[in-house]
């Protein structure tokens, strides 16, 4: 029973929570601007219009004459920048210098606090990229609501230098992406007239890759929702291309082999970056192949850590972050104080960076409703063994259908020669979307004894010969409780049956299967909804705006050059050390400000 | 003074001079012969790089700075600094000219931008100037 509350705990954390977000209005649009600080042991100098101090030479004299242990010349601006010796002040050398007859002035090298402030009217709420210590409304998250300000990306002053990252497209492959969202619309993809939906839909397999989920339409917002336009919220990028690559169902499920169709997809129709929000605990050879391919090509793949809470390098890891191809950044989530949020995998390494991931707003593909199932009422039984019970785990009581209706998980067994069915019918007519979630407990005799899911849409029993089976499982869970999820697309009727079953031939009977947090999720569609959620998904997407905003401001970057700036331009987050590859948070004024090591150097005497 | 004294000097004294030192060269064709004076005469030296792919590099207020010293293993900034800025085109310069003796020198290149004050430094590169 303690091995239950610890996967039910990690679990629930990986879970997409899907409270609605009320936005604080913040009817402000300004950049600002102020000053008063200045660099310390830099000096600005303008030479003055001297013959002896006209040439580069002569203007590197004056300033080692006056002790600087460097300097620049600022261009063609006439301007040296000095670097002072340790201990020298910069109000004495300011002095110093003007009295100096070569020197037409001398002056502090004053940073300007240049602010880019979006206009967004839920920009308020989005701690990510400007964290005042606010607290966040509807969120899921309660650990370090409100945290700590200035825990943040510093989008601020990075958004002084660029905003835009259209030049360079990002594929968000995921659950799809609402394309409609009015905070997404003027920044998706162009695909042209083979592809007018902006992207392609792998599960269904045609160019409509509408999101039935609302997941892959939370990341591109992060990314790239458009910024500054008055309304809603600013992703990474105010504007973007946005490439729709639908790999998961509307339960968030996907197949591998979707999953390698979408990358190739996404590096064929010229993306530069691929944001994946997802993972497994299979190591797959072709998927490794597919991302390696992706980086050979030049594209810079983001990944998430994932959400069960543990090390990564520790014989659990986690795909694709684990997998080792030069242009793959895997990322963790950081919460509102900038501590290792709890559902945060890590790996000192295969994780890189971390970012933000805890109570995250962001665009949202529709209303959705949730049906949550306490099996008191409604069930049709055939065969008289699924039964309704209420069972504790460490305190906290959970409605359970079980089979054996004794279900203990420890002694109790059902019966040889089983065939228990139960059903249920929902009204799923109406809605765009639906999915079904639950956990198991299994455990039968492995290949023999079988624990199946069905459904039928026109209100039949789903086992009389008319049902769609969605799901066998046999053999163990191994005394956990697993999360299963399924696509309710072929039963959005209002008579929609969901069936349980237990089959079991003649010979050895186990502890049989117990159901709990049966829900049915609904999916309404619309173009303005939004969401504040949590999890490695969602801290994921701000590295990959980040990659693409860098990439889109030094046009001449390879992969590489980005990936050395996402890490090499973070900030060292405590939480992160020795749980990460670089141990830094990332961080967008870093990474655009950072400057790769010169390399290539040689000399010729002559 | 002394201008004025080597003006007015009698061509006798010099020839009394030369005597006494038991030659007699200008001074010039003495220091080409001279392994001390050659020990000091300035090589040029061409340091070139790899250029860097950042915008704010090859654009105004970005550029190199090449440093140089006898010291092996030197951090950096330090040593003696040359700065290469950038001045117009698509690109700042990626090589300078430095006037160095003869002798060992240890050369680093560090890029810099409006945006960051310094890059990292190359690796150390040894160069030999010889004589």
């Amino acid at each position: 029973m303690k091995k239950f509350l610890a996967v039910i705990l990690a679990s629930a954390a990986s879970l997409l929570f899907l409270t609605g977000a009320t936005s604080a209005q913040l009817p402000w649009a300004k950049t600002r601007r102020s000053s008063g600080s200045f660099r310390e042991g830099e000096v600005l100098v303008k030479p003055a219009n001297h013959a002896r101090v006209s040439s580069i030479s002569g203007r590197m004299a004056l300033a080692s004459r006056h002790g600087a242990i460097q300097a620049n010349l600022l261009g063609d601006s006439g301007l040296l920048r000095m670097k002072l010796a340790p201990g020298q002040k910069v109000e004495d050398m300011v002095a110093r210098l003007s009295s100096d007859p070569d020197v037409e002035y001398a002056q502090p090298n004053f940073i300007y606090h240049t602010t880019a402030v979006p206009n967004d009217t839920s920009y308020g709420q989005l701690w990510a990229l400007k964290n005042t210590g606010q607290t966040i409304a509807a969120a899921p998250y309660a650990t370090h609501n409100p945290g700590i300000s200035g825990k943040d990306v510093s989008a601020e002053s990075a958004w002084t230098i660029a905003t835009d990252c259209a030049a360079n497209t990002v594929a968000v492959i995921d659950t799809g992406v609402n394309y409609n969202q009015t905070d997404l619309v003027a920044n998706m993809w162009n695909g042209g007239g083979a592809y007018p939906n902006h992207g392609y839909d792998f599960v269904d397999s045609d160019n409509d890759p509408m999101d039935l989920n609302g997941h892959g339409t939370h990341v591109a917002g992060t990314i790239g929702a458009v910024g500054n336009n008055g309304s809603g919220t600013t992703g990474v990028c105010w504007t973007a291309s946005l490439m729709a690559v639908r790999v998961l169902d509307a339960a968030g499920s996907g197949q591998d082999s979707d999953i390698i169709l979408g990358i190739n997809f996404a590096v064929a129709q010229g993306a530069k970056v691929i944001n994946m929000s997802l993972g497994g605990s299979t190591y797959d050879a072709a998927l490794n192949t597919a991302i390696l391919n992706a980086s050979n090509a030049g594209v810079v793949i983001v990944v998430a850590a994932g959400n069960d809470g543990t090390n990564n390098d520790g014989g659990s890891p986690t795909y694709p972050c684990n997998y080792t191809s030069a242009n793959l950044i895997c990322v963790a989530a950081l919460d509102q104080s900038f501590a290792l949020a709890s559902f945060s995998n890590y790996g000192a390494t295969s994780v890189d960076v971390g970012a933000p991931g805890t109570n995250i707003k962001s665009t949202w593909n529709g209303t959705q409703t949730t049906v949550s199932e306490t099996f008191g009422a409604g069930w049709t039984v055939n065969g008289a063994t699924w039964a309704h019970q209420s069972l504790a785990f460490s305190g906290t009581t959970y409605d359970v259908y079980s089979n054996p209706a004794a279900w203990n998980g420890t002694s109790t067994t059902y019966a040889n020669n089983a065939n228990a069915q139960a059903y249920k019918s929902y009204n799923l007519a109406g809605v765009d979307s639906a999915s079904l979630s639950y956990y198991a407990f299994i455990d039968t005799e492995d290949s023999t004894d079988f624990f199946n899911t069905y459904i039928q849409s026109a209100g039949a029993d789903p086992f009389a010969g008319a049902g769609t089976q969605l799901d066998q499982q046999s053999g163990t869970t191994g005394g956990y409780a697993v999360n299963f999820a399924y696509d309710l697309k072929n039963c959005l009727t209002a008579t929609c049956n969901i069936g349980l079953q237990l089959t079991s031939n003649a010979t050895v009977v186990n502890y049989g299967v117990a159901v709990l947090l049966f829900t049915i999720e609904k999916t309404v569609l619309n173009a303005t909804s939004y969401n504040t959620i949590s999890g490695t998904s969602m801290a994921t997407p701000i590295v990959a705006g980040i990659a693409a905003l860098v990439r889109t401001y030094n046009p001449n970057y390879t992969a590489a050059d980005v990936v050395a700036s996402v890490k090499n331009g973070g900030v060292a987050a405590a939480a992160l050390s020795g749980k990460s590859t670089t141990g830094k948070a990332a961080n967008m004024l870093g990474s655009l400000s950072y400057i790769t090591t010169p390399t290539g150097v040689t000399a010729s005497v002559q | 003074m002394r201008f004025l004294f080597q003006k007015t000097l009698p061509l006798a004294l010099i020839a009394l001079v030369c005597a006494a030192l038991g030659s007699c060269k200008l001074p010039k064709e003495s220091a080409k012969n001279d392994p001390m004076a050659s020990a000091t005469a300035l090589h040029n030296v061409v340091i070139s790089w790899t250029a860097n792919r950042e915008t704010a590099v090859n654009t105004t207020g970005g550029g190199y700075n090449v440093y140089y010293s006898t010291a092996n293993g030197f951090t950096v900034p330090g040593g003696t600094a040359v700065n290469v800025p950038y001045v117009s085109g698509s690109s700042a310069p990626t090589s300078t000219l430095v006037q160095l003796i003869p002798g060992t020198y240890y050369v680093r290149v560090a890029a810099y931008s409006t945006l960051n004050t310094l890059s990292g430094a190359s690796t150390q590169l040894t160069i030999t100037v010889p004589r």
